[in-house]
């Protein structure tokens, strides 16, 4: 039967998950290193190029994240609005103050998270971001 | 098939730089990212990234806050805390 819900997620909900995926990888990765694998064995992901397409999408599209499946314009911009410093109408606008204890290479990869998302149109952001918070609602189990 | 090291170097800063951007250092200063090759250090940043998101800030979401706007403190009549 098609699944004609439409779950929501929050943007603090998405931040939550997205910040206890990212440290349950890292802890992952290094309980699997320290068992004498490889990064590329342990990190439980597979690829055949040095040049990935997208890393944001890779790194958050483990089995059982709650962000596979996302694509790469997706998973871009359920990151950026997480961040909760990102709008859609201000897009070209810097994300950070001068304020905020941030290194440069954070400054950096959210800055090229948002040059990448600039083309988009209203409504096509609008459409991306629905389909990307049912993505990750139903992968959390929320739907 | 294996993920070549630049790319793994590249996801491993982008996920630290996620954290950050997420708001887990809450302030304090970033942490150097570890070695691709530095099972140990990636330990240590793991394990101290767990304790920042531990003690971070309170994740807001469902909580329903009392309306204080009308609220008057001592200081705004002009008669200090004091």
């Amino acid at each position: 039967m098609h699944n004609t819900a439409k779950p929501t997620l929050s943007r603090q909900r998405t931040a939550s998950f997205l910040r206890a995926y990212i440290v349950r990888y890292l802890t992952d990765l290094n309980q699997h290193m320290i068992k004498g694998q490889t990064y590329d064995e342990a990190s439980h992901t597979a690829h055949n190029d040095d040049k990935l397409a997208d890393l944001v999408q890779f790194g958050l599209s483990r089995p059982s994240s709650p962000f596979t499946g996302l694509t790469p314009i997706q998973a871009k911009l359920i990151v950026l609005d997480a961040t909760g410093r990102y709008s859609p109408n201000l897009r070209r606008s810097s994300t950070w103050s001068d304020n905020d204890v941030v290194s440069r290479q954070t400054r950096r990869v959210t800055s090229a998270m948002i040059r990448q998302t600039t083309d988009l149109s209203k409504g096509a952001y609008e459409r991306e971001m629905a389909t990307a918070r049912q993505v990750v609602a139903v992968n959390a189990g929320l739907a | 098939m294996s993920m070549g090291r630049d790319a793994g170097k590249g996801v491993l800063r982008m996920m630290g730089s996620l954290l950050e951007a997420l708001g887990v250092n809450d302030g304090r200063s970033p942490l150097p990212l570890p070695s691709i090759d530095d099972a140990d250090g990636i330990k240590a940043y793991a394990v101290e990234m767990q304790r920042r998101l531990e003690h971070g800030p309170i994740i807001e979401d469902d909580i329903e806050y009392e309306d204080v706007s009308d609220v008057v403190c001592p200081h705004d009549r002009g008669q200090g805390w004091n």
